[in-house]
C-alpha cells in the first residue's frame, strides 16, 4: 500500500470547530435586512380540484403582502428533482396544481411581514375542493378501474424513458437475459416471495429552508439548505422566469439532507416572492411540513423468484416491484432502476434473470431521494429471500453469499442493462473485499457460537442475522465534478469546488486529495464549496458521487497544478525535471540539494518573471461507477410474550477502497446504520382512511436516540479501487442497505418467524410467532 | 414586552411578544448558534442552559427566562479558544453536519459537572434529548468519554 | 400578535388573586402551555418566585412542592431513597431536557394520557394539595373527577403518606427510549417472609386513565408467594386500551398484562429479579 502523508489519516474534519463553537451558519441563520416570510397552505383532501380558492380574507390580514396560488400563478410543468439535465423524473408538477394529489399538497403560498402574519393568513386561505376518486394502494394503480392520477394534465417525460400516466405508471424499468423458462424448469425447488417496504422520513435535523435576497447589482441571491446548488439555480430560473445570469444559489453549512435535500422545493417559493416583490424573503419549514411537504423513501413491494437448485446453485432470479411514487414522480424512475441495478448484480453468477420494475402513481406523500435509493428496499427482500433458500439447502447463509457474490475481475449483465434514465454501463469489477467483509464481521458478532442456537432467557430469545450489499460511486456517464484551483504567494492553494458538503465531510476528503497531490499539509488548502458564481460545476452531493467523481476532480485539477509549480521550479533552478522532487511545501533538486519553497516558487511566478498565476481547473466524469461492498450483522433478542425486538450488537463491515479519512469513513458507515436500524424498528408514516399522516412530528414519528443504540462495531477492510482518487470508492449510502434485513433474518434466527413487511413492529412479531405457533 | 436575558455572562435588554420562547428570542438576538430542528422539544437541538440545567429552549417561554442565567455553546469558548468539550467532539469525529453539536456539548457540559466521570449509561442517558441523525451515536459517546477524561485530568 | 399579561407574583396570595382573573392560568414553567398555545389566554401567572420547589420528608411523608421538576425529584430522590418508585418513574420519564422543565404541579393539572406521575400518585396514594379558591387536599379519584376543582387554585404540593421502605417496579411501554408511554405499571408491595403483606398495582394508558388492579390486589395480599405461580395473573391484569401508534387495543391490552406479571414476579421473587 502507498504511503500517504495526508490521505488515509483521521484528519480533523475542516469545518468542525467551527460547527462546535457555533460560529458556522446554517441557511435560517442568515440574517437580512426586512425580510418578508413565507408560510403555506395545505390540502387537507387526498384527490380533488380546486373549485375555487378564496383568498380575500387572508388578503386582509395584517402584514400581508400577498397569497400566491394556482389562480394567480401559472408556471409550466416541472420536477423538483434536482437531477441532471434534462432530468429522467417526469414533469408531472406546478408550482401550484389546480387538482391536488395528495393530502398535504402545497395549494397556497403567503408572503407576509412576520412568519406568524405568514401563517395566520395561511390558514384563512379558502379553498373548496370537487373530490375525487382516491388511490391508496399502488398495486391496485395500474388496475382499469383506478383513478388515472396525471392522465389530464399533459405530464410528461423529458427523457425518451417510459412513461404512460393514464396507467398511473411514472416510470417503469424492464430487463431479461437467459432463458427465464428453462431456468426455472432446471430448478430442484422454487422459492416465490412477496416484500414490501414502507413510507420513512430522512429527518435531517435541519428542517428545509431558503433565503432569497438581493445582492447590491440588484441579482437574486439564494441561500438554500440544498444537496444542488446548481440544479436549483437552473430549476428556479426555469419555473420561475429568472434569467439564470441573475441567479446565484450559495450553499452554506447544511444540517443534513440524506436525500431529502435533492429536491427543489422552497427555493422556487422564495425565488418567486422575491423576485415579484424585489424584497428579501425567508421561507423554512416546520418540522411536520418536512414530513409531509418535502421528500419520503419510496415505498416498495418487492416480489422475488428464485428457482434453485439442491446443489445451491441458482437457476434464475425473476424480481418485480412495484414503487409507490406517490403523487409525483420525483426520482420515479431512477430510485426503482436502483432497486435492481444495485441489488441484482451482487449474485452475478445467474443466467437468467428478469426484472421488472414499475413506479405508479397513488395519492400519498411524494417518495424521493433517500441514501440507500432503491437498493434499500431491493436488499430488505434479497438478503432475506437468500436467507431462506439457504435453511431450506441447509447450508449457511454466509458461505451461500460467498458461492455466490460477485468478485474481482468480474461483471455482471444488470450493470450494462439498467442506467438511470439511459441504458447502464458495462464494467468489470476491480475491487471487492465482500468475502473478506463477510468473514471478519462473522468473527465480529460470533456468527459461529450464536447462529440457530436460540439462547434463551425465560421468554426472550436470541438470533443472530446478516445482509450484504453493494452500491454505487457516482452514476456513470451523467454525474459530472469540477474542481479548480489557485496558488498563494505563501505556498497555499484555494480550491473552489462545486460539489456540496451537507454534513458528510467532503470538503475534508477534497482538500486531502489536493493536499497529498501537492505535498502541502491540509491547512494549506483552502477550500470554497458550493457558490454559482464562485465555484466551478458539480451536479452535486448524490448518488454517493462527491468522493469518486468530484475527487477526481481535484486530483485532476491538483496535478495540473503540480506540473505547472514544477516548470516555474525548473525555471528558478535550471535544473533538470527529473532531478526535481516534491517535499512539503517545497520541490528539492536531488542533484544538488537545493530547495525551493512554494512560496519563493508563488512569488517567482507571479512577481518575477513572464507573470503568471499558478492556477488550473479540471473536470471528470466517471466512465465507470465501483460498488463499495459491506456485510452487516445483527445480534437481537426478541421477546417472544411481547414481540419486542431488542438489537444487542451490530457490526458493519464495508470495503470502500482506501478510506480517505478512516474516521468519517466509519461515521458515514454508523449514521447510516444507525438509520437503518431505526429504519427497520420505529420509523413508519401511519395515514388514515382518507391518506393524511396521523404522525407527522419527532413525537409520534420514532428516531433512535442515544438509550436505544446496540453496541456497534465497524470495521473497513483494505481494499484498493484503481479508478477511484488514491484508491477510494464511495462509502456514504450502502450502511443503510443491510439493517432491516440483517435485524430481520437475526428475527428469524430467533424464532423462526420472517417478517415480510417494514417495519418489524413488536405487534407484527408477536402476531407472527402466534401465527406459527398456532400453526 | 421588554425584559432582560443574562446570555453567555451579558445582559441584554430585548423586546419580545409575551408568547414567544427562548428559542425564537435567542435566535432574533444574534444567538443563531441555537438551532431549530422541531421546534416541538423532542430533537433536542435547541438545547441550551437555563440557571445550568438543559432545557429544550423551544420549550421554555422566553418571559420565564428573564433575569435567568441562560448559556449556550457560543458562551462555553470560541473557534480560537474552545472549550475542551468542543475539541474533543472535534477530535473524536463527532460532527458531521453539526446541526446537533452545540446542543450535544451542553448536554455533556451538564452532565461533567454534576459527573466529571460518568459512565456509558449516565452518558446515554444524559443524551438522550439530543437527537443526531449523522453520527448515529457512536462518536458523539465517544467524544464524551475523551471530554471527561481530559477534564477530570486537569482538576 | 399576542396580548397575554403575565404576572410574576412573589407570593401565593397574590398568585391566587391574579388567577381569579379571566382566563388566567397558572405556568411552573413545563411544556404543556407551549404544546396548547397561549393564543386564548388573557394571562399567565409565573410561579417561579413563589418558593415551591422543595422537597422534604416529614414522619414517613413526603412532600414535593409543585414547581419541582420531574429531573429535581428524580435526582433527591436517587440518592435519599432509590428504591422509591416516583423517582424510578419521573426519572425515566421523556428527556433530560423536558425533565428539566415539566413540573409536578403542571403534570397534577393535566394528568396527561402519557403522565409518568399518574402511577405512582396512585399506588402510593399521593394526594394533591391546593391553595386558593378550591384550596384543600385531594385524592387523586376525586381530582381526576372533578376539573373544576382547579379553576381559581393553585397546585401547591403533592404529598405521598408512605412512599418509602417497598418493593416497588415501575415499568414504561415505549417504542424508544425518549417516547411517551403507552401504558405504564406500577407495582409496589411489601412481603414476610414468603407472605404477600401488601399489594398495589396500577395501569396507566389505558381508557380508564389509570386503573388500580384491586380485585388482583386483593387475591395476593395475605397470600402465599406461591400465589403466583397458581393464579391467572395475565387475566386479571386485562385493561382495556384504545388505539395508540404502538399498536391495536387487543395487543396492548395483552402486553400490558404481560408487564403486569412480570413486574409482580420481579418484586417478589428471586427468579424475576434476575431477569
Amino acid at each position: 500500500m502507498t504511503d500517504f502523508s495526508v490521505v488515509g489519516k483521521p484528519v480533523l474534519k475542516v469545518d468542525s470547530l467551527s460547527l462546535a463553537c457555533g460560529s458556522a451558519r446554517y441557511t435560517a441563520d442568515y440574517e437580512m435586512r426586512d425580510p418578508l416570510y413565507l408560510a403555506f397552505a395545505y390540502s387537507p383532501v387526498a384527490h380533488g380540484d380546486i373549485v375555487s380558492l378564496d383568498d380575500s380574507e387572508a388578503r386582509g390580514m395584517e402584514g400581508v403582502t400577498d397569497v400566491f396560488h394556482a389562480f394567480n400563478t401559472e408556471t409550466e410543468l416541472f420536477t423538483t428533482a434536482g437531477q441532471g439535465y434534462p432530468e429522467p423524473s417526469p414533469y408531472d408538477t406546478r408550482l401550484f396544481n389546480k387538482r391536488v394529489r395528495y393530502a398535504g399538497e402545497i395549494v397556497a403560498a403567503v408572503l407576509a411581514g412576520t412568519l406568524s402574519e405568514a401563517r395566520a393568513a395561511a390558514a384563512a386561505v379558502k379553498v373548496e375542493y370537487a373530490p375525487l376518486p382516491t388511490l391508496f394502494d399502488p398495486e391496485k394503480a395500474m388496475d382499469k378501474d383506478s383513478p388515472s392520477l396525471h392522465g389530464e394534465d399533459g405530464a410528461y417525460a423529458p427523457l425518451p424513458v417510459p412513461f404512460r400516466a393514464e396507467e398511473n405508471v411514472a416510470g417503469e424499468v424492464l430487463f431479461s437475459f437467459g432463458d427465464m423458462e428453462k431456468g426455472f424448469a432446471d430448478a430442484d425447488f422454487i422459492v416465490d416471495e412477496t416484500y414490501r417496504t414502507h413510507y420513512t422520513a430522512h429527518c435531517a435535523l435541519e428542517p428545509h429552508a431558503a433565503s432569497a435576497f438581493f445582492d447590491e447589482k440588484g441579482r437574486l441571491v439564494i441561500v438554500a439548505s440544498t444537496q444542488v446548488p446548481f440544479h436549483a439555480r437552473r430549476t428556479v430560473s426555469r419555473v420561475v422566469g429568472i434569467p439564470a445570469h441573475m441567479i446565484r444559489v450559495i450553499k452554506p453549512r447544511i444540517g443534513g439532507g440524506f436525500g431529502s435535500k435533492q429536491e427543489i422545493i422552497l427555493e422556487l417559493y422564495a425565488a418567486l416572492a422575491a423576485w415579484k416583490y424585489k424584497r428579501n424573503v425567508k421561507a423554512e419549514m416546520s418540522r411536520s411540513e418536512v414530513f409531509t411537504a418535502a421528500r419520503t423513501r419510496h415505498p416498495m413491494r418487492v416480489r422475488i423468484k428464485t428457482g434453485v437448485k439442491n446443489d445451491g446453485s441458482i437457476t434464475a432470479l425473476d424480481m418485480s416491484d412495484v414503487m409507490n411514487t406517490g403523487a409525483y414522480g420525483a426520482h420515479a424512475l431512477t430510485v426503482l432502476s436502483n432497486a435492481g441495478s444495485k441489488v441484482l448484480p451482487m449474485f452475478n453468477k445467474i443466467e437468467n434473470m428478469n426484472f421488472v420494475g414499475r413506479a405508479v402513481y397513488t395519492n400519498l406523500p411524494i417518495g424521493g431521494a433517500y441514501r440507500g435509493y432503491g437498493a434499500t428496499q431491493g436488499y430488505f427482500a434479497f438478503n432475506q429471500h437468500m436467507d431462506g433458500i439457504a435453511r431450506r439447502l441447509g447450508v449457511d447463509f454466509l458461505d451461500f453469499v460467498k458461492k455466490h457474490h460477485i468478485r474481482e475481475g468480474e461483471t455482471s449483465e444488470v450493470f450494462k442493462a439498467i442506467g438511470e434514465g439511459t441504458e447502464g454501463v458495462s464494467q468489470i469489477i476491480r475491487s471487492c473485499k465482500l468475502s473478506e467483509c463477510i468473514d471478519k464481521g462473522a468473527e465480529a458478532i460470533g456468527w459461529s457460537n450464536l447462529r440457530g442456537k436460540k439462547i434463551a432467557n425465560g421468554p426472550v430469545v436470541k438470533g443472530i442475522g446478516a445482509a450484504v450489499s453493494m452500491q454505487g460511486s457516482g452514476i456513470p456517464q451523467v454525474d459530472m465534478a469540477s474542481a479548480s484551483m489557485k496558488m498563494n504567494d505563501d505556498g497555499s492553494f484555494n480550491l473552489y469546488v462545486g460539489a456540496t458538503d451537507i454534513g458528510t465531510g467532503s470538503d475534508t476528503i477534497l482538500s486531502q486529495i489536493a493536499a497529498e497531490t501537492l505535498n502541502v499539509p491540509l491547512e494549506m488548502i483552502l477550500i470554497l464549496s458550493s457558490d454559482t458564481d464562485l465555484t466551478p460545476f458539480d451536479t452535486g452531493a448524490y448518488a454517493s458521487s462527491t468522493t469518486y467523481v468530484s475527487g477526481q476532480a481535484v486530483l485532476r485539477c491538483a496535478e495540473k497544478v503540480r506540473s505547472q509549480i514544477l516548470s516555474v521550479a525548473e525555471k528558478m533552478t535550471g535544473a533538470a525535471p527529473e532531478s526535481l522532487v516534491f517535499k512539503e511545501s517545497r520541490v528539492v533538486n536531488t542533484a544538488t540539494g537545493e530547495e525551493t519553497s512554494f512560496s519563493d516558487i508563488a512569488c517567482f511566478a507571479m512577481y518575477s518573471h513572464d507573470q503568471f498565476q499558478i492556477q488550473a481547473s479540471a473536470s471528470f466524469t466517471g466512465s465507470e461507477s465501483p460498488p463499495p461492498f459491506m456485510a452487516q450483522f445483527a445480534e437481537v433478542d426478541v421477546d417472544t410474550e411481547t414481540g419486542k425486538v431488542r438489537v444487542v450488537k451490530f457490526v458493519s463491515v464495508g470495503d470502500c477502497g482506501q478510506p480517505l479519512n478512516p474516521k468519517l469513513v466509519e461515521g458515514q458507515i454508523e449514521g447510516a446504520t444507525m438509520n437503518g436500524i431505526s429504519y427497520a424498528l420505529t420509523e413508519q408514516y401511519i395515514f388514515n382512511s382518507k391518506g393524511k399522516m396521523t404522525n407527522n412530528s419527532f413525537w409520534d414519528y420514532k428516531l433512535f436516540g442515544t438509550l436505544d443504540m446496540p453496541e456497534m462495531k465497524t470495521i473497513v477492510v483494505d481494499s484498493d479501487e484503481p479508478t477511484g482518487p488514491y484508491g477510494a470508492k464511495s462509502i456514504s449510502e450502502i450502511g443503510i442497505n443491510g439493517p432491516a434485513p440483517a435485524i430481520a433474518n437475526a428475527i428469524y434466527d430467533a424464532v423462526g418467524v420472517r417478517i415480510y413487511d417494514l417495519p418489524l413492529t413488536p405487534e407484527k412479531v408477536l402476531k407472527a410467532i402466534r401465527a406459527r405457533t398456532d400453526g | 414586552m421588554k425584559g432582560s436575558f443574562l446570555v453567555n455572562g451579558r445582559t441584554n435588554e430585548w423586546t419580545f411578544e409575551p408568547d414567544a420562547t427562548l428559542l425564537d428570542v435567542l435566535r432574533a438576538n444574534g444567538h443563531p448558534e441555537v438551532h431549530r430542528g422541531c421546534d416541538e422539544g423532542v430533537c433536542g437541538s435547541c438545547s441550551v442552559l437555563l440557571e445550568g440545567k438543559l432545557v429544550n429552549s423551544c420549550q421554555v417561554f422566553a418571559a420565564s427566562a428573564m433575569e435567568k442565567d441562560i448559556l449556550t455553546v457560543a458562551g462555553i469558548g470560541t473557534i480560537h479558544e474552545p472549550h475542551p468539550i468542543q475539541t474533543a467532539f472535534v477530535e473524536s469525529g463527532a460532527v458531521q453536519c453539526g446541526f446537533c453539536t452545540p446542543a450535544a456539548i451542553l448536554a455533556t457540559l451538564a452532565l461533567l459537572r454534576k459527573n466529571p466521570n460518568p459512565t456509558d449509561e449516565e452518558i446515554h442517558s444524559a443524551l438522550d434529548g439530543n437527537y443526531c441523525r449523522c453520527t448515529g451515536y457512536v462518536k458523539i459517546i465517544e467524544a464524551v468519554r475523551l471530554a471527561s477524561r481530559r477534564m477530570s485530568s486537569h482538576d | 400578535m399576542s396580548t397575554v399579561q403575565w404576572y410574576f407574583p412573589d407570593t401565593l396570595d397574590e398568585a391566587i388573586s391574579y388567577l381569579g382573573r379571566e382566563k388566567t392560568v397558572p405556568h411552573g414553567g413545563g411544556t404543556s402551555l407551549i404544546k396548547s398555545g397561549i393564543a386564548s389566554l388573557e394571562g399567565l401567572v409565573d410561579l417561579s418566585r413563589l418558593g415551591l420547589d422543595s422537597l422534604k420528608m416529614e414522619k414517613g411523608i413526603l412532600e414535593a412542592g409543585a414547581g419541582m421538576t420531574f429531573g429535581g425529584v428524580a435526582e433527591s430522590l436517587a440518592n435519599l431513597h432509590p428504591e422509591c418508585i416516583l423517582g424510578k418513574a419521573l426519572g425515566a420519564s421523556a428527556s433530560t431536557p423536558m425533565r428539566n422543565r415539566i413540573t409536578l404541579g403542571g403534570s397534577a393539572s393535566l394528568f396527561p394520557l402519557w403522565s409518568d406521575l399518574i402511577g405512582p400518585m396512585s399506588v402510593l396514594h399521593g394526594v394533591i394539595c391546593t391553595e386558593g379558591k378550591n384550596g384543600g387536599t385531594y385524592d387523586l379519584p376525586s381530582w381526576l373527577a372533578d376539573r373544576t376543582l382547579q379553576k381559581g387554585s393553585l397546585i401547591t404540593s403533592l404529598l405521598f403518606p408512605d412512599p418509602v421502605d417497598w418493593l416497588s417496579s415501575y415499568y414504561r411501554e415505549t417504542r424508544v427510549g425518549f417516547d411517551y408511554p403507552a401504558f405504564t405499571v406500577s407495582i409496589l408491595a411489601r412481603k414476610n417472609n414468603s407472605t404477600i403483606d401488601k399489594v398495589r398495582i396500577a395501569v396507566s394508558g389505558g381508557l380508564d386513565r389509570v386503573r388500580r388492579l384491586t380485585e388482583l390486589e386483593e387475591r395476593l395480599t395475605g397470600a402465599d408467594l406461591s400465589v403466583l405461580a397458581s393464579l391467572d395473573i395475565r387475566k386479571m391484569a386485562s385493561v382495556e386500551f384504545g388505539r395508540k401508534p404502538a399498536g391495536s387495543p387487543e395487543y396492548l391490552s395483552e402486553i400490558a398484562a404481560v408487564q403486569v406479571e412480570r413486574g409482580l414476579k420481579a418484586v417478589l421473587t428471586e427468579e424475576g429479579k434476575s431477569r
